[in-house]
C-alpha cells in the first residue's frame, strides 16, 4: 500500500515543517518577554477570545511606537482552555523557559491555584481574574486583579438592592446563581456575611454548572424562594440560559449579573429575555466615548477592517496599558520587584479611560472601588449611574 | 546462510526481540531518557511527563479495549479515581507518596472491579454506556464529596518525597515517571506472552469460544477491568504529581475519549502502539501551539486560528487512520521498519 507510505510522508514532512516553525526565535537580546495566558477554547472564550485579540494589537502597538524604555515587548501566548494543570504547566514554561518578567494572566481557578508559585517566584501577575482572594499583598503580594474585585461587586449589588427597597414592611430578599467553580464561587462568602451585615435576607443560592444548556430545575426551586433580586456571577455565553429559562417560567425576580456576565452582547443573546436585566460594568464598552477610544479604534481598523469587537476587547489593552506603565516606571532593567513597585505606585493612573482611574498600594490591591450600572433597555444596554463601594480593609482577601 | 526469520522452537517464537538490534535500540532509548533533564527546557520536560502519564494510561487502556475487546469510555473517571486517591491518602492521611501511590492504584482497581461487573452480561455498545455510568458517577462524586476532593475549587498536592529528596522539579518527576513507565511497559508486554494475556486475547476474538475452550469470562473479564484500572491509577497518581493541583474538570469526558483516540491512532491489541499513540496525541497540540506561537509575529490572528483547529486535526487524524491504516501507528512503523531492513534489495 504505497497510499498510506505517502501519507506517512507526508505527515512526516508536515511535521518537521511545524516544528522548524516551532523553534524559538533565537537571540531577541532586549526584548521584555510577558507570559499571556488565555483561554480560546474552553467555557470561557467569549471573553478569551477578545482578551487575546485586544493584548496581541495592544502589544504590537506599543511596538510600534518603540517599545517600553526603548525595548520592544514580546507576548509568550498560550492557550490552556479554561484548565488550571494546564495553566500550571504554561505557567513554569513562562518563568522557567522564556524567563518572562510579569504574567498577564486569566481565569480565577488557575490564578488562585497559581498563589503559591507566583509568591515563591516573585513574578508580578496582572490577571483577569478580578477575585477578592488577589485582592491583599500580605498574603499575595505579586498577584494584582486587572479590575474591579468580585467582592466590591457583589457588595455593590446588595448595596444597591439595600437603597433601592422602599418596602419597609419586610427586608429585601436576594439570592445568588452561581457557577460551580473558583470563579463562580469567589465572593459568594463575602456576599453572605455582607448580606447579613447590612439587613438584605439571603433566601436562596443556585449553584449552575460552568457550561450551561438549561437552568430550569434551579430557577424552579429558586421561584418558591421567591427573591426579589437575583445576583448572577457566571460568563456572558451562559447568562442568557440563565435569562431566557427566567423568562419562560415567568419568575418576577429583578436580575444583577456581574462584569463578566453582561456586556454590549448580551441583549442580542438573550433578546426579550434581556429586557430590564442589570449589571455592573467594569470596562467601556466597544466604541463607548472615553479618551483613549479613538486611538484603540483607529488601529484596530487599521490592522482589522471591518472587524468588530465586545468590551473583553478592552480589557485586553487595559492590560497591556497597564503592564507597559509598569515596566516603565521599574526602569531600565525591570524585574518581577521593580514592576511590583511600579505596580504599587498607581495613583489615580489613568487606563485611557477605559475604567475608572486605578491605584494599587503596598497594603491594598483593590484597583478602584467604582463601577457602573448599566441596564438592557429596548434591545440596547444602557449607563444607568455610577456607583462605588467603601474600600473597606475588613473585605480585603475576602 | 540464514535468508529469513526461521524459528525452529516456540521459546524463539515468543521472542520479544528478534535480533541484537532492537535490544540495543531500547537501551540506548532508556540511556538516552535518563539523561534528557540535563538538556530539556522545562516546557519539553513537563511535555514528556505528560507522554510518560499518556503511555502509562494509554496501556492500561490497550489492555482493556485493545486486548480484552471490553470497550470501556469510563477511563477518565479510573485516572480521576487514582489521582485523587494518591492526593487524599497523602494529604489527609499522611502517608508518604511511595505507599500511597501504590495503594492508590490498587484503590483504583477495586474501582475497576466494580465498574467491570457489567462487563459480564454486556458487550460493545451496551458496556460503552454502562462504563460511561461509571464516569458520570465518579465525577460527580468528586465534585460533590467536598469534605474529601474540595469539589470544584480542586485540590493541592504537595511534592513527593522520596529518602528526603522532594520531588519539586519537572526534572525529578520526570525520573519517578519514567522509572515507572519502564516497567509497566514491560509488564504489559510480557503479560500477551502469558496464560492471562492469551485468554484476554481470545475472549475479544469471541468470547463465546473462549469460555468453550475453558477460559473463564467472569475472571479475566473483571481481571482485565482489574489490570486497566491498576495502570489507569497508577497514570492518575503520578498526574496528581506532576500538575500538584487536582480538578474535576481535568477528568472530563473528553479525557477519556482522547486515551481512547491514543490508542485507535497508535494501534489497537498494541503495545508499541499504545506508546505511539501516547506520544503523538501528546505531541500534536503541542506543535500546533509552538506553530501558533511563533506564526504571531507574522500573522497576529494564527494564534486564535490555529487554537482552535486542534480539535479539528485530531478528528481528521482518527478518521485518516480508520480509513488508510486501522492497525494505527504501530503497523506503520513495522511496515516501514520491514522496508529498511531490506533496503536496497528489497524485492
Amino acid at each position: 500500500m504505497s497510499h498510506a507510505r505517502d501519507l506517512l510522508v507526508r505527515f512526516v514532512l508536515v511535521g518537521l515543517f511545524v516544528v522548524g516553525l516551532g523553534a524559538p526565535p533565537g537571540g531577541a537580546q532586549g526584548v521584555i518577554k510577558i507570559g499571556n495566558l488565555v483561554d480560546l477554547t474552553g467555557p470561557t472564550s467569549d471573553q478569551g477570545k477578545d482578551i487575546a485579540q485586544g493584548r496581541i494589537d495592544a502589544v504590537q502597538y506599543f511596538n510600534e511606537r518603540g517599545g517600553v524604555n526603548g525595548r520592544k515587548i514580546e507576548l509568550i501566548s498560550v492557550e490552556y482552555g479554561f484548565q488550571p494543570p494546564r495553566a500550571v504547566a504554561a505557567y513554569k514554561r513562562f518563568v522557567e523557559d522564556d524567563k518572562v518578567v510579569m504574567v498577564l494572566g486569566y481565569g480565577t481557578p488557575d490564578t488562585e491555584a497559581l498563589r503559591p508559585y507566583i509568591t515563591k517566584d516573585k513574578i508580578p501577575y496582572l490577571s483577569g481574574s478580578y477575585s477578592g482572594h488577589l485582592t491583599d499583598p500580605r498574603q499575595t503580594p505579586y498577584n494584582f486583579p486587572g479590575g474591579i474585585d468580585y467582592t466590591s461587586q457583589i457588595r455593590i449589588f446588595l448595596n444597591y438592592v439595600k437603597e433601592t427597597w422602599t418596602d419597609t414592611s419586610r427586608k429585601p430578599r436576594v439570592a445568588f446563581i452561581y457557577a460551580d467553580n473558583a470563579y463562580g464561587r469567589a465572593p459568594i462568602e463575602a456576599g453572605r456575611l455582607y448580606a447579613k451585615e447590612i439587613g438584605v435576607d439571603l433566601v436562596d443560592e443556585e449553584i449552575i454548572p460552568t457550561v450551561l444548556t438549561d437552568a430550569t430545575s434551579q430557577l424552579l426551586t429558586m421561584k418558591k424562594k421567591d427573591p426579589d433580586y437575583a445576583y448572577i456571577n457566571t460568563n456572558t455565553q451562559w447568562v442568557p440560559v440563565v435569562l431566557k429559562d427566567s423568562y419562560k417560567l415567568g419568575l418576577k425576580t429583578k436580575y444583577v449579573v456581574n462584569n463578566y456576565g453582561i456586556d454590549e452582547r448580551t441583549p442580542k443573546l438573550a433578546a426579550e429575555a434581556a429586557e430590564g436585566v442589570m449589571g455592573i460594568q467594569d470596562v467601556a464598552y466597544w466604541g463607548e466615548n472615553v479618551p483613549g477610544m479613538k486611538t484603540l479604534m483607529d488601529y484596530h481598523q487599521k490592522h482589522h477592517p471591518g472587524d468588530t469587537h465586545a468590551s473583553p476587547y478592552m480589557r485586553g489593552w487595559l492590560w497591556v496599558i497597564m503592564s507597559v506603565e509598569a515596566i516603565k516606571r521599574a526602569g531600565d532593567n525591570p524585574t518581577g520587584e521593580s514592576i511590583k513597585k511600579g505596580l504599587e505606585s498607581f495613583k489615580d493612573f489613568d487606563t485611557w479611560g477605559i475604567t475608572p482611574p486605578f491605584s494599587y498600594t503596598n497594603e491594598d490591591h483593590r484597583p478602584t472601588n467604582r463601577a457602573r450600572l448599566v441596564m438592557v433597555k429596548g434591545g440596547k444596554i444602557v449607563q444607568m449611574k455610577e456607583v462605588s463601594v467603601e474600600r473597606d480593609m475588613k473585605w480585603i482577601g475576602k | 546462510m540464514q535468508s529469513g526469520g526461521f524459528r525452529t522452537s516456540y521459546r524463539a517464537d515468543e521472542r520479544i526481540f528478534d535480533t541484537v538490534v532492537p535490544i540495543v535500540g531500547v537501551v540506548a532509548l532508556i540511556v538516552a531518557l535518563a539523561v534528557t533533564p540535563r538538556f530539556a527546557t522545562t516546557y519539553w520536560l513537563d511535555v514528556l511527563n505528560r507522554i510518560g502519564i499518556a503511555i502509562i494510561g494509554a496501556l492500561g487502556l490497550n489492555i482493556l479495549v485493545g486486548y480484552t475487546g471490553q470497550i470501556s469510555i469510563g477511563h477518565a473517571a479510573f485516572l480521576a479515581v487514582g489521582a485523587y486517591s494518591t492526593a487524599i491518602l497523602e494529604v489527609n492521611a499522611g502517608l508518604p507518596f511511595y505507599l500511597a501511590l501504590p495503594l492508590a492504584a490498587v484503590i483504583t482497581s477495586g474501582f475497576g472491579l466494580v465498574f467491570g461487573i457489567p462487563s459480564l452480561r454486556l458487550r460493545g455498545l451496551y458496556l460503552a454506556i454502562a462504563t460511561l455510568a461509571a464516569h458520570f458517577i465518579t465525577t460527580y462524586g468528586i465534585v460533590h464529596w467536598e469534605s474529601l476532593t474540595n469539589g470544584v475549587l480542586g485540590m493541592m498536592v504537595p511534592p513527593a518525597t522520596i529518602f528526603g529528596l522532594p520531588l519539586d522539579s519537572d526534572a525529578r518527576v520526570f525520573y519517578l515517571i519514567f522509572a515507572l513507565v519502564v516497567p509497566a511497559t514491560f509488564f504489559a508486554k510480557n503479560l500477551f506472552r502469558t496464560r492471562v494475556g492469551r485468554a484476554f486475547i481470545a475472549i475479544r476474538d469471541r468470547d463465546v469460544a473462549a469460555g468453550v475452550m475453558g477460559v473463564s469470562l467472569y475472571h479475566y473479564k473483571l481481571l482485565a477491568f482489574v489490570l486497566s484500572s491498576f495502570y489507569a491509577g497508577l497514570a492518575g497518581g503520578l498526574m496528581a504529581h506532576h500538575s500538584r493541583i487536582l480538578f474535576p474538570d481535568a477528568f472530563t469526558l473528553l479525557v477519556a475519549i482522547d486515551y481512547l483516540a491514543m490508542i485507535i491512532i497508535g494501534g489497537l491489541g498494541s503495545i508499541l502502539g499504545a506508546i505511539f499513540g501516547a506520544v503523538f496525541m501528546t505531541l500534536l497540540p503541542e506543535v500546533l501551539k509552538l506553530g501558533a506561537t511563533s506564526l504571531t509575529g507574522v500573522y497576529p490572528n494564527a494564534f486564535g486560528v490555529i487554537a482552535s483547529t486542534r480539535d479539528i486535526v485530531f478528528g481528521l487524524a482518527v478518521i485518516l487512520f480508520l480509513m488508510y491504516e486501522p492497525q494505527g501507528l504501530a503497523r506503520i512503523w513495522l511496515r516501514v521498519r520491514g522496508y529498511w531492513k531490506l533496503w536496497p534489495y528489497a524485492y
